[in-house]
């Protein structure tokens, strides 16, 4: 299979051009290969059970990344690949994967559609501001969640020594990454999961200085760990990924890789956009050779991933991908209901339904614009796991009924400003005995009759 | 063959409507031949169109891809037509000069992007500076374009913090009173723009343009 060194090389090498020619070639491409193959979307399906069209979608897919290769914005270079390579790389593709030690050592696999296997869970405090008094007792919270398989980011430390916002690039934010190593260790350990699998990712700031600040203080082995790198969307990366990707590589973490393909974006109507990520899903093993691979679903105007656009374009990549191929998949859930409510509640359901039948592991849900510091919940991700495993009974009709369901309930409050605003952390958890409220309890189980109602089998 | 006013306003619409770049330079150059007065093709030619596919694009029946097509086409039409207008036409037709940029720390483009592309298809002369833009950069690219307005992106809460610092540097360096300055992105809202002193805030594409038309006195 193709190497991490010759794409890093191609990446020096490539024919140059315009990033703004790059974005339309991909738009444009995308246009019309869902005309030549015919895919279309229909607004009154949230989860396809279409193969013909899934199949259509793939080798679309596999002719949109040969016919645009990826981008790199640093040097304007096109990165490229032939059929052959492509073919050839995914006969080498990893579809079982054991990480973790002792008790948590857990076995990450490819899910085909319907599969009756179960779904890998990756949640975490991820993408949320969270206040060093509450960091730990957050963490811990969702490391007691048992359904919860690989902890995924530990929040975000946005403030630290009197400096309310760690600038990127600052010395704050290796200061901070180091404490998140320290946090985090302690996380685990008072968890009662030493050994867990984690995706270590952003830990403070943004820049990717931080990632690398804390390394030497990062819990266990590196075999153990996740290490994330994103594409831009679409198909784009730049130098300091490559860079990362390199040292990751050097000290032997696994990669977990994915992009947010943007409907709405360049990658045009959910009907492209399944084909643009496709060929990212793809694109992002033959880059990074990652274990996991992720997609996002991500809406240009909702900047939530369960509307019906996302979940369609979510089904059927997920089929396109998952009958065609041995890769491990995630789809990730971000919701436009904020922790606490039913409706978050409601629409991980609603992605989590939609992904397990598609093929896909999942990751997640987290708000996808969190209003406080610590504004997270680890009771979603006990449901969102539930739901996950019960749904690995049903076809992908039934799913899509109970979808529609789903949706009919939260379509009309998708925008943020009608989105529940929800509880932080503090609000919901009693942060000394990390139990659950009453009301997060029973909002918990009005949630999960809700969804016994629509015919799902939870316990 | 000769074309009716009527013809020719017909054309360059529809160019722009079905993202026909060749067919809108066609009919602004078939324009000028019929001596058609530049302003009034721009103003019930392009114009008109572009203002429907805005719409199109809100009602989420296009997406970005035909948005820069149609603004690209629209654009390449003005270009023709300019020359030719008279001065006050010209000042009429532009409506003044915008640099935009992401702040510093912060690679997210695509918002940043619509916005610029709406800016441009509704008359304004965009400086797009791309992403992680250092404070003096935005001033440097302002003081270079002679701008009337600044436009700072930000994503992230953790960067949205550099909108502030851009306030600060423009002040520090006496040239806050010259530039108009708008700010916009997710985590942003109008309490926060008026918190670190910004003129202006929208939170999408759409109200982007009405800001900047406001902020410039135009209605
Ligand atoms: C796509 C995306 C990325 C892509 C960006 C690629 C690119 N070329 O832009 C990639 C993968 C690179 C990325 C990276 C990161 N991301 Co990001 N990303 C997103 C995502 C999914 C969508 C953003 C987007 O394009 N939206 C669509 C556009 C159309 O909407 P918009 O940008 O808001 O723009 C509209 C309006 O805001 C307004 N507007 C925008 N700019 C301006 C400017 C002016 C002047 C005006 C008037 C209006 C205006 O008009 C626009 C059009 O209507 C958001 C999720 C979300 N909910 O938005 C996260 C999100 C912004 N990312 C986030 C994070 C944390 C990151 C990373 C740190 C994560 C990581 N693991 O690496 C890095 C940071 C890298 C960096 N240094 O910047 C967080 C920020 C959280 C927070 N606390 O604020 C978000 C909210 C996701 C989340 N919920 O956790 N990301």
């Amino acid at each position: 299979m193709i190497s991490f060194w010759e794409v890093a090389r191609r990446a020096e090498t490539g024919p140059m051009m315009k990033e703004s020619d790059f974005d339309m070639r991909i738009s444009m491409t995308a246009m019309e290969l869902a005309k030549e193959y015919e895919i279309k979307y229909d607004p009154s399906v949230y989860v396809s059970s279409d193969n013909t069209m899934a199949d259509d979608v793939w080798r679309a897919g596999i002719e949109l990344l040969l016919k645009c290769g990826v981008y790199n914005v640093s040097n304007k270079r096109v990165i490229t690949f032939e059929e052959h390579e492509v073919k050839e790389a995914l006969k080498h593709v990893v579809s079982e994967f054991e990480i973790g030690k002792g008790k948590d050592r857990i076995k990450i696999q490819a899910r085909g559609v319907e599969d009756s296997k179960k779904s890998t869970i990756f949640s975490g405090p991820f993408g949320v501001e969270t206040s060093l008094d509450v960091f730990v007792p957050l963490n811990q919270a969702f490391i007691q969640e048992p359904l919860v398989d690989v902890l995924f980011h530990g929040g975000h430390i946005q403030s630290i020594c009197g400096v309310n916002t760690i600038r990127a690039n600052s010395a704050f934010e290796v200061i901070a990454a180091r404490v998140y190593a320290e946090l985090m260790n302690q996380a685990l350990i008072l968890g009662g999961r030493p050994f867990m699998p984690i995706v270590w990712g952003v830990a403070a700031g943004v820049s990717s200085l931080n990632e690398l600040g804390a390394d030497s203080f990062m819990p266990k082995n590196p075999e153990d760990i996740f290490r994330a790198v994103m594409f831009l969307p679409e198909l784009k990366l730049d130098d300091v990924l490559l860079s990362k990707t390199a040292h990751f590589m050097n000290y032997g973490y696994p990669l977990y890789a994915g992009t947010t393909p943007v409907i709405g974006g360049y990658a045009g109507d959910a009907n492209t956009a399944a084909i643009v990520a496709v060929a990212e899903q793809i694109a992002t093993f033959l880059v990074f050779g990652a274990v996991v691979n992720h997609i996002g679903p991500q809406h240009m105007r909702y900047r939530s991933q369960t509307n019906p656009a996302s979940l369609w374009m979510n089904s059927v990549m997920g089929q396109a991908v998952a009958r065609n191929s041995k890769l491990i998949t995630t789809t990730s859930v971000t919701t436009a209901g904020r922790p606490g409510s039913m409706q978050m509640h409601l629409e991980a359901a609603a992605m989590a339904i939609c992904s397990v039948v598609s093929g896909r592991n999942l990751l997640g849900p987290r708000p996808a614009q969190p209003l406080y510091p610590n504004h997270h919940n680890p009771l979603h991700a006990r449901l969102f796991a539930e739901v996950a495993h019960a749904a690995i009974k049903l076809k992908r009709e039934d799913a899509n009924e109970i979808v529609a369901q789903l949706v009919a309930t939260y379509k009309d409050t998708l925008d943020f400003d009608k989105s529940p605003k929800g509880k932080t952390f503090e609000q919901s958890y009693d942060v000394r005995t990390l139990k659950p409220t009453e009301e997060n309890l029973s909002l918990y189980k009005e949630a999960k009759s809700k969804l016994i109602d629509l015919g799902l089998e939870l316990a | 063959m000769h074309m009716s006013k009527e013809e020719i306003l017909k054309e360059l619409r529809e160019g722009v409507l079905n993202y026909d770049e060749e067919r809108v330079k066609k009919a602004a150059m078939r324009a000028l031949e019929e001596g058609i007065d530049p302003f009034l093709a721009i103003k019930e030619g392009l114009t008109p169109a572009i203002n429907e596919i805005g719409k199109k694009f809100e009602r989420m029946e296009i997406f970005l891809p035909q948005l820069t097509i149609a603004a690209k086409a629209m654009e390449a039409g003005v270009a023709i037509l300019e020359p030719a207008l008279d001065k006050s036409q010209g000042e009429k037709v532009k409506l003044g000069k915008v640099v935009i940029g992401t702040v510093q720390g912060d690679i997210h483009s695509i918002g940043k992007n619509i916005v610029a592309t709406m800016l441009r298809a509704a008359g304004f002369e965009v400086i797009d500076l791309g992403v992680d833009v250092a404070v003096d950069k935005f001033l440097e690219a302002a003081e270079r374009a002679k701008a009337d307005i600044i436009a700072a992106s930000a994503l992230m809460s953790f960067t949205k913090v550099m909108q502030r610092d851009l306030v600060e540097y423009l002040k520090s360096v006496g040239a806050r009173d010259k530039y108009k300055l708008m700010v916009g992105g997710g985590p942003v809202n109008e309490e926060w723009a008026r918190e670190i002193g910004a003129d202006g805030y929208a939170e999408d594409a759409i109200k982007a343009v009405k800001v900047a038309k406001e902020l410039l006195g135009l209605k």
